[in-house]
């Protein structure tokens, strides 16, 4: 069987554990326990060590996806969840308070991922922000020599978590 | 013979029914466009837009079906009226004139030349002056707000468009799906008018939408697969940022052309060719990209990457992009 891997990943609350649930063919292993710190006045429960679901292409080819906790803390296991991955589809939430600093944070954290594999960011949670402040998101980018899909998506949406995907594989492949 | 037709000025449920009947039992007659060289025009004229482009069509060679609840009698020549409510039948009964008055048109006047006189069409097919369209207005005021600093309006007929470059962003006192009907309209300094101002609050529904967006719209529906006149297709061009396919409209390929154009400089017949798409999808990529402000031109000296495609995965991404595709 070939096997191949997804990563999600970004800020938390951004919707990575929502993403997966809409793309998997099975129903999402999910690691969470109760907010216990500022997470909490996001969110009642947090991913702690990874959500797990599957696209199953055929009965020979499986694509995993894997979601990796938000928070920094966790960090370890992003360098872990990553190795062999595919890409990396990054989620970054509107509505927190410094949008662009999220983004390049996450951008130097995987830093060494990134410059070999691709990359998609989806901007969520729009529809509680004021708005996606573009400038300043392509700046960040620019400023990181990164040249990558930026799409505003809504998590729960099969088109636009579809449409992340399908620019991942085109990102490798133009002419697939 | 199946005839090119583009659906103009109508209801969005108007819109949904016909070109449902011409994919479904209209498909032996008609094959729906958006391409400026559509043979047909579908026209709801029980409204102004649609009056207004039936008066500049009628010199046009294109065929004209009007659709009204109350059909004139003065009518040009080659314009088709059917009386509201209509049925498929009376569609395709009017594929059948127009199928028969070109029959013998071609018998009679084989000597004849005919060019593409459609009125979006501006000098060479391939080719259109951004200046006389509403991409061409929307750049003017978009400029115009940058370097004065405030809210500018652009008024045609009743629409209205205010920009504020300050904070990104347009504001539109009519449905974004107009924008259709307005990018066919040629437009000067006296059908488009452009003044410092803002909307009033008195209008009920607003629209707002980023500026870069509003840009790629508007640059899509006027190219139609053209290029604007100071555009080449051998210069090289690069990506600086993806265009937010999301939210924004798709032109075709668009997905293989963005990936394709932000790995390196690259000429439109180039992507064209390495893609195997058609050029029309280039083109029209490249206007609304350059127009919202995601892509430059490039120095001729500038490197150009050779694409390089991971083989060995193929299979799989065909896999995953069916997959993909299915589950829309």
């Amino acid at each position: 069987m070939q096997q191949y891997k997804l990563i999600f990943s970004g800020s938390v609350g951004a919707g990575k554990s929502t993403a997966i649930k809409v793309l998997s063919d099975i129903d999402v292993v999910a690691t969470e326990a109760r907010a216990t710190d500022k997470v909490k006045e996001k969110k009642e429960s947090t991913t702690v060590a990874m959500d797990y679901g599957r696209i199953n292409l055929d009965p020979e080819t499986v694509v995993h996806l894997y979601g990796t906790p938000g928070q920094e803390r966790f960090n370890f296991m992003w360098e872990i969840l990553t190795q062999g991955a595919l890409g990396l589809v990054l989620l970054i939430d509107c509505s927190a308070p410094s949008v662009s600093d999220d983004l390049a944070s996450y951008l130097d954290a995987f830093q060494d991922f990134i410059t070999h594999n691709p990359l998609v960011i989806g901007l969520s949670r729009s529809d509680l922000s004021n708005g996606i402040d573009w400038e300043s998101i392509h700046t960040v980018l620019s400023n990181k020599g990164v040249v990558a899909p930026v799409f505003e998506v809504d998590a729960r949406d099969k088109k636009d978590i579809n449409m992340l995907v399908e620019a991942l594989i085109l990102s490798i492949d133009p002419t697939a | 013979m199946t005839l090119s037709v583009q659906l103009l000025a109508m209801s969005q449920s108007s819109l949904r029914n016909i070109s449902g009947f011409i994919k479904t039992k209209g498909k032996n007659h008609f094959v729906l466009s958006d391409a400026p060289s559509a043979k047909v025009i579908i026209l709801d004229i029980d409204n102004t837009e649609g009056k207004l482009l039936l008066s500049k069509l009628q010199d046009s060679q294109v065929h004209i079906i009007t659709l009204s609840l109350f059909p004139k009698s003065n009518t040009h020549d080659s314009t088709i009226q059917i009386k509201k409510p209509f049925t498929g039948n009376d569609l395709l009964q009017a594929a059948n004139t127009i199928n028969n008055a070109k029959k013998s048109n071609a018998i009679r006047d084989t000597n004849t030349q005919s060019g593409n006189t459609h009125p979006s069409n501006l000098g060479d097919s391939d080719t259109y002056d951004p200046s006389h369209t509403l991409q061409g207005m929307l750049r003017k005021a978009i400029q115009l707000s940058d370097t004065e600093g405030t809210p500018v309006l652009l008024e045609v007929m009743q629409y209205r468009i205010e920009i504020n470059f300050a904070q990104k962003q347009a504001t539109l006192n009519f449905l974004p799906k107009r924008l259709r009907t307005l990018c066919y309209f040629p437009l000067n300094n006296r059908t488009c008018v452009i003044k410092k101002g803002a909307l009033h609050s008195s209008f009920d529904e607003y629209h707002n939408m980023p500026i870069a967006e509003l840009s790629w719209n508007t640059a899509l529906l006027c190219s139609r697969g053209r290029l604007p006149i100071n555009i080449s297709e051998s210069a090289l061009y690069k990506l600086k940022a993806w265009p937010n396919l999301t939210r924004w409209s798709v032109p075709d390929n668009a997905l293989k052309i963005s990936s394709l154009w932000s790995k390196s400089s690259s000429s439109i017949t180039a992507i064209s060719q390495q893609l195997a798409i058609p050029i029309t999808n280039v083109r029209s990529f490249i206007t609304a990209a350059l127009d919202s402000n995601l892509a430059a031109i490039c120095d001729v000296t500038s490197e150009i990457v050779p694409l390089e495609t991971k083989k060995n995965n193929s299979a799989l991404f065909k896999k995953l992009l069916n997959r993909l595709k299915r589950a829309q």
